[in-house]
């Protein structure tokens, strides 16, 4: 899909369901690179949080999505119109990190939710490994991305979509240099998760 | 999903086993409290005099029984006094081919249709009743995902076990403290990472 027409599409369509029953505001936008790769990582509150990410960002993403959200047919056919891969997160999935390091060689923008699973009382949890690694190993522009109020929109243990302000903040991007051997990426990576860590609890506490 | 999902004891009463699913709110049947969310993701508890109380769900979190490791609620139980739940199960046989535009974009599973049981984990082994067992030394991985907890045995199967009278933030907490218990006792080493793979220092 033309990366204009999936913007618009993610910008207007979930957006004006959302404004019928909460409110929406987004901040550092200028930090989202105007081309190239980059990967944007992010706390993750919602299933909501993909509409109001991409709704947020000035550039299309690519999200790395559960594989098991590809298993019926509607939904195979339908997420990667919208740049969504599977990644199967109970192995190691070496053709998920293929396809991350493949679309930013592209230029693309990867999202990936650095917690790994939605957050159970909205706090925000630590970054997986495995995300530190992939960020080592890809060297370009990580942006944090940092949403709250999605939890008070539709938390991990309900149902039903409530009314919230929500809210998106992108912080400066954190530039690691790329790792190309297991043994740096290793050595480097408790130092880059706490920046990570340390970037999206500074957009949270701008909210 | 429902706030039983959430909350693996009764925050007003502690007691274990009492929060049953009420349609999308939760009952306790010990001490008759019920729980609904309220505006946002606040819960609110009606205690039987008609008391009302609304936090935060971290809050509630914070006046339930601890996960601890040691604790009775997490502690390794022996063979024969093992942990149980009443479990949906699906297992995956085998994997398919997720493509766009012509591009392998990755795999998805094929799950097997639901099939209730009972889940036991003990010290050394997890199991569903009249289906299967596996030594925990075996299991490969210990990955939440959504209101069910994905396990792998080694070179084998993947199952999805959703708890259908138990939380899943209390199983992960017994399957983790049983897997770093087993691990220990056998000399393998001390785990690190539960997911996408258990890994030891």
């Amino acid at each position: 899909m033309r990366e204009g027409l999936e913007l618009r599409f993610w910008r207007s369509a979930p957006m004006a369901l959302w404004r019928l029953i909460g409110s929406f505001e987004s901040s550092g936008a200028e930090h989202i690179p105007h081309s190239g790769a980059f990967l944007l990582l992010s706390n993750h509150q919602s299933v909501l949080d993909p509409f109001f990410i991409q709704a947020a960002c000035p550039r299309a993403l690519h999200p790395m999505t559960k594989s098991t959200q590809f298993a019926s047919p509607g939904m195979r056919w339908l997420l990667p119109h919208f740049n969504a891969f599977p990644v199967r997160r109970y192995q190691i999935d070496p053709q998920a990190v293929r396809v991350v390091l493949r679309r930013l060689a592209a230029g693309n923008a990867v999202h990936i939710y650095s917690e790994g699973e939605r957050s159970w009382d909205g706090r925000p949890q630590e970054p997986r490994p495995g995300t530190v690694r992939v960020a080592l190993k890809a060297g370009v522009p990580v942006v944090p991305c940092s949403i709250s109020g999605a939890y008070d929109a539709w938390p991990r243990w309900s149902r039903g979509v409530r009314r919230a302000h929500v809210r998106v903040t992108f912080g400066e991007p954190l530039h690691f240099a790329r790792l190309d051997r297991r043994a740096e990426r290793e050595a480097h990576r408790l130092d880059a998760t706490k920046q990570i860590i340390d970037a999206i609890a500074k957009g949270l506490d701008s909210a | 999903v429902a706030i039983p999902d959430l909350f693996w004891a009764c925050p007003l009463c502690r007691e274990l086993s009492g929060l049953s699913r009420d349609r999308r709110n939760a009952r306790c049947s010990a001490c008759s409290a019920t729980f609904r969310r309220s505006r946002g993701a606040t819960i609110v508890a009606r205690s039987p005099d008609g008391r009302e109380v609304a936090r935060q769900p971290a809050d509630w979190l914070a006046q339930l029984p601890p996960l601890d490791a040691d604790g009775p609620l997490v502690r390794p139980r022996p063979p024969g006094s093992a942990f149980r739940a009443h479990v949906s199960v699906r297992s995956a046989h085998g994997n398919r081919p997720v493509r766009w535009r012509g591009e392998l974009i990755g795999w998805t599973e094929r799950f097997s249709p639901p099939q209730v049981g009972e889940l036991t984990l003990d010290a050394e082994r997890v199991g569903l009743a009249g289906s299967w067992s596996w030594p925990l030394e075996q299991v490969t991985v210990v990955q939440p995902t959504s209101a069910a907890l994905q396990i792998r045995e080694r070179g084998g199967t993947l199952v999805l076990l959703r708890f259908l009278d138990s939380a899943l933030p209390l199983w992960e907490a017994r399957f983790h403290t049983a897997l770093r218990a087993r691990y220990a006792a056998l000399g393998i080493g001390k785990i690190c990472e539960f997911q996408p793979r258990i890994l030891t220092e």
